[in-house]
């Protein structure tokens, strides 16, 4: 096989599909920002925007990391349950008397370790990821109740206010976790377009065989992608809880479908080899929009799921029949 | 001339060509990677597309071009890669016969298992194909006795014309006489044959024409005596200006 | 014949086994049932009895319906995520049609079972037209008709579905629950016709190789479109009899549905990749899943770690399968 011809096809995908991907994600989110705007004086209240912000910043930083794990080629559907175990370890901690920095460090390391789980398990086992991440999913909420037994409705509660205010706090009338989520965003994005470990992603996620015989490790290289998904989703875990003061079994319940929805908005696929993240946060920017239009109007929630959904299927069928337009140009099908 | 094609052409993938298979023949494809065989052979028997052609098939045009219409027709196609697609490799040698003549098999869409086995343990011993037991999986197989079930799976089902794409690849010497010997006598019964490949001697073998292509096109056409190796290499390869 | 010029001697005909080696998909859930079965039986005098048995069996008979059109669909190696969304729209629909439009109990459950059936052919259809990932385009409609089932529970403002309809899950035949004995039935059925019919075994050409099916001329893509509807169909008759169970329009109906039919699924050896799964599997898994969660309840085990017992059974399931499956 002439592999310099096929990192050559490789490159061209890449560069082809970015910009297309993140156009359509970015587009609608503007467009649905202005339309609010305009058609809402609450829109711009402070109180909107503080909830805008704490609605997008969250998932938004567990799309990061989905995002990457798509682009190579599978998916992570344990996200919400990492979230919330993330949340609880950090909790815990705190409540038998570690400091912030300790019980942060103990959440976020949950959350890589679930990662790893979830590597080796899609990586050696040769399981699934669907399978797989649906496994550790209910094994993760499954230990976050059996730790939660007794603990009554709240959960763990009365953390210091100092861990607290990790979630409430703002810098420059902007909350740290949309700091958070932005830097994360501005890293990955780079490291997606400029690193090598980057444009392996997309060689694995384009073609898993053709990528071992170029001689990429692609084992190793999704295993540490899902080290950064659990990790991303034990971040988010950790400031939900702290902005709430509450670390309960509900934390992170849809967030996996959420995330994976925005992740296509965006430009992801399950197939593999496409996205981005700044997609995959125009992506999740979107889906908060919609929300939020849905209350300043007071729609009833359930045309969101509707809406949703159309503009999904709408999305991938138009991206499959541009990919498939594609390929007949290039001579196949 | 039972069979015909013309303008066959597909943008980026083919730029017209034209042929025929005439009574009692044997004609081959021969070109080297990139010149486009896969495409017509895929392109004749629907599994790929066509922006332009006509086919005629016994002075009948063949409008749809698909494999469950062709195999109607008697058409059958027996691929390059019996392992991406031809033959299941994780199914029973009985299973995968069964595929082309399912409804033949089978009453009230009931599957009639003696009949199965009967057809299978046929085409096992016409052909020597070397298994023990009729539900063996063709993974478990040789090569040859692999390519020797793939076409077993088209000869059951009598065909008129069969779209070959290299029969005897990867296999060994004593099969590969077998299914050439095969070859032959089925069109001196009267089976057309298309025959694509990029074995050459095998080809000078078993057609009495060849069409070289380069570059999705056809360069050339041989005709029996015209056929040997300087003049289809000169053709196949030759100088790009 | 064609013979041309190969020699076929009666010397050739050496004898060929026709024996089909006892390759039962299904056996390894089956024995793990059993033994689960067996262990509770032992240390539990309140599992075995018939109350007990017949009301794991009842539970289960809802989600076999679903689960039927759902294991067609693994075996061609597709998924329907959106079974769990079907599920609570078909029930719903049908009961606003007879509460709020007074539409009678059989042209209601037509309505909603044509509307369904549409729903799923639709799926399929832009699944094969556009060659899309099943995964994708049914986690777009499990989100579009979760919604629209939605607007049903709002509708109904917590009435209660009518006595004709919520009749139709009580019905007995021989004071047998006529859902168990239609599961039952229809297990040994499709056991049969998945073996032995020509339509069912092109489910498992397909799966197991979709272009290798394509050139010996079965027609995959209508044969996906036509399962993707009736997929949604098996989803629509099990949601109209679990909702005519539950009696009235609960929002959180079906919800991770496709998770727990995918788990059965696959624990009664349907494969993601298709070409393999049975009936009788997928109805033996369920069984299973049903009967630890009955098991925690007998024994007071926190119901909560059932979610984490499923999870490890179905990786190290899975696990296993792969091992001794290694077909890539």
């Amino acid at each position: 096989m002439n592999t310099k011809l096929s990192i050559q096809n490789m490159n061209q995908k890449i560069s082809g599909i970015f910009r297309k991907n993140e156009a359509v994600s970015v587009t609608l989110s503007v467009l649905l920002f202005i339309f609010i705007i305009l058609a809402t004086p609450y829109a711009l209240d402070p109180a909107n925007i503080d909830a805008l912000q704490t609605a997008v910043a969250p998932y938004g930083i567990i799309s990061v990391g989905m995002m990457v794990l798509l682009i190579s080629g599978v998916f992570d559907l344990s996200v919400g349950s990492a979230m919330c175990l993330g949340g609880l370890v950090a909790a815990i901690c705190l409540t038998i008397g570690a400091t912030p920095g300790i019980a942060i460090i103990a959440g976020i390391l949950a959350g890589m370790i679930t990662g790893l789980i979830n590597g080796l398990i899609v990586e050696v086992a040769k399981v699934n990821a669907l399978i797989a991440t649906i496994g550790t999913m209910y094994i993760a909420r499954g230990i976050s109740e059996i730790v939660l037994v007794g603990r009554g409705q709240a959960g763990y509660t009365n953390f210091p206010e100092s861990f607290n205010h990790i979630g409430r706090g703002q810098f420059l009338n902007v909350y740290f976790m949309f700091w958070i989520m932005v830097a994360l965003v501005i890293i990955f994005q780079l490291i997606l377009k400029y690193t090598k470990f980057g444009r392996q992603l997309f060689f694995i996620g384009g073609n898993y065989n053709a990528a071992k015989q170029l001689g990429i490790n692609a084992r190793r290289i999704r295993i540490i992608a899902f080290i950064i998904s659990g990790t991303l989703a034990a971040v988010a875990g950790i400031l939900v809880t702290a902005r709430a003061g509450i670390a309960n079994r509900y934390t992170g319940v849809g967030a996996n479908m959420a995330v994976i929805i925005a992740c296509i908005i965006g430009g992801g696929s399950l197939i593999g080899g496409q996205g981005s993240i700044i997609g995959a946060i125009a992506g999740m920017i979107f889906m908060t929009l919609v929300s939020n239009a849905f209350n300043l109007f007071t729609i009833p929630p359930q045309w969101q799921d509707i809406l949703i959904g159309i503009i999904l299927l709408i999305v991938i069928t138009v991206d499959g029949y541009i990919s498939l337009s594609k390929q007949k140009k290039l001579g196949k099908f | 001339m039972i069979y015909k094609v013309e303008g066959l052409a597909k943008k980026n993938a083919l730029n017209p060509i034209g042929f025929e298979l005439r009574e009692g023949e044997v004609i081959g494809f021969f070109g080297l990677e990139g010149s486009g065989l896969i495409t017509v052979s895929q392109m004749i028997y629907g599994l790929e597309g066509k922006d332009t052609g006509e086919i005629t098939f016994k002075d009948e045009k063949l409008t749809k071009l698909s494999p469950p219409e062709l195999m109607k027709k008697k058409i059958l196609y027996l691929n390059n890669n019996r392992k991406k697609a031809g033959l299941l490799m994780d199914s029973g040698t009985a299973d995968n016969m069964m595929m082309p003549k399912m409804d033949d098999l089978s009453t009230l869409t009931i599957l009639r298992r003696n009949a199965i086995a009967d057809y299978t343990e046929k085409y096992i011993n016409l052909f020597s194909i070397v298994i023990s037991n009729i539900f063996d999986k063709p993974k478990n197989l040789s090569g040859g006795n692999q390519q020797k079930l793939m076409i077993s799976m088209c000869i059951g089902t009598n065909p008129e014309l069969m779209i070959v794409n290299e029969p005897t690849r990867g296999i060994d010497v004593g099969a590969k006489s077998e299914i050439h010997k095969f070859i032959l006598g089925a069109a001196e019964h009267g089976t057309g044959f298309i025959i694509f490949s990029s074995d050459l001697p095998e080809l000078m073998g078993l057609c009495d024409r060849i069409y070289i292509m380069k570059n999705k096109s056809i360069v050339g056409e041989l005709d029996g005596d015209q056929i040997n190796e300087e003049t289809v290499f000169a053709l196949a390869a030759g100088s790009t200006s | 014949m064609k013979t041309g010029s190969i020699t076929t001697t009666s010397s050739m005909s050496k004898s060929i086994s026709r024996k089909r080696s006892f390759n039962f998909s299904s056996l390894t859930i089956i024995f793990i049932t059993f033994a689960l079965f067996a262990i509770l039986s032992f240390t539990s005098d309140t599992f075995l009895t018939q109350r007990n048995i017949y009301s794991i069996l009842y539970g289960v008979s809802f989600q076999f319906i679903a689960i039927i059109g759902f294991t067609f669909l693994m075996i061609m190696g597709e998924i329907d995520l959106s079974v769990g969304s079907v599920y609570a729209f078909s029930g719903m629909f049908m009961g606003y049609l007879m509460v709020r439009l007074n539409t009678p109990l059989l042209p209601a459950m037509g309505i909603s079972l044509l509307a369904c059936g549409l729903m799923g052919l639709f799926t399929g259809f832009i699944i094969v037209r556009f060659k899309l990932n099943s995964m994708m385009v049914t986690i777009a409609t499990m989100t579009l008709i979760r919604g629209l089932a939605s607007n049903f529970v709002n509708g109904m403002y917590g009435a209660t579905y009518p006595p004709e309809m919520r009749h139709l899950s009580k019905v007995e035949v021989g004071g047998f629950y006529l859902t168990i004995i239609v599961m039952i039935v229809l297990v040994v059925v499709f056991e049969i016709l998945l073996k032995r019919s020509a339509v069912f075994k092109r489910l498992y050409f397909v799966g197991e190789n979709r272009q290798t099916a394509r050139i010996y001329g079965i027609k995959s893509d209508r044969i996906k479109m036509t399962m993707f509807a009736i997929s949604a169909l098996c989803a629509a008759i099990g949601g109209i009899l679990i909702s005519a169970r539950v009696t009235y329009a609960d929002a959180s109906l079906g919800l991770g549905l496709e998770f727990q039919l995918l788990t059965a699924a696959v624990l009664g050896g349907a494969s993601l990749y298709g070409g393999k799964g049975s009936i009788l599997g997928s109805c033996i898994g369920l069984i299973f899943l049903a009967t630890i969660l009955n098991g925690m309840v007998i024994f007071n085990i926190e119901p909560l770690l059932q979610q984490l017992i499923i999870g490890v059974i179905l990786i190290v399931s899975v696990f296993i399968d792969t091992r001794l499956n290694k077909v890539n």
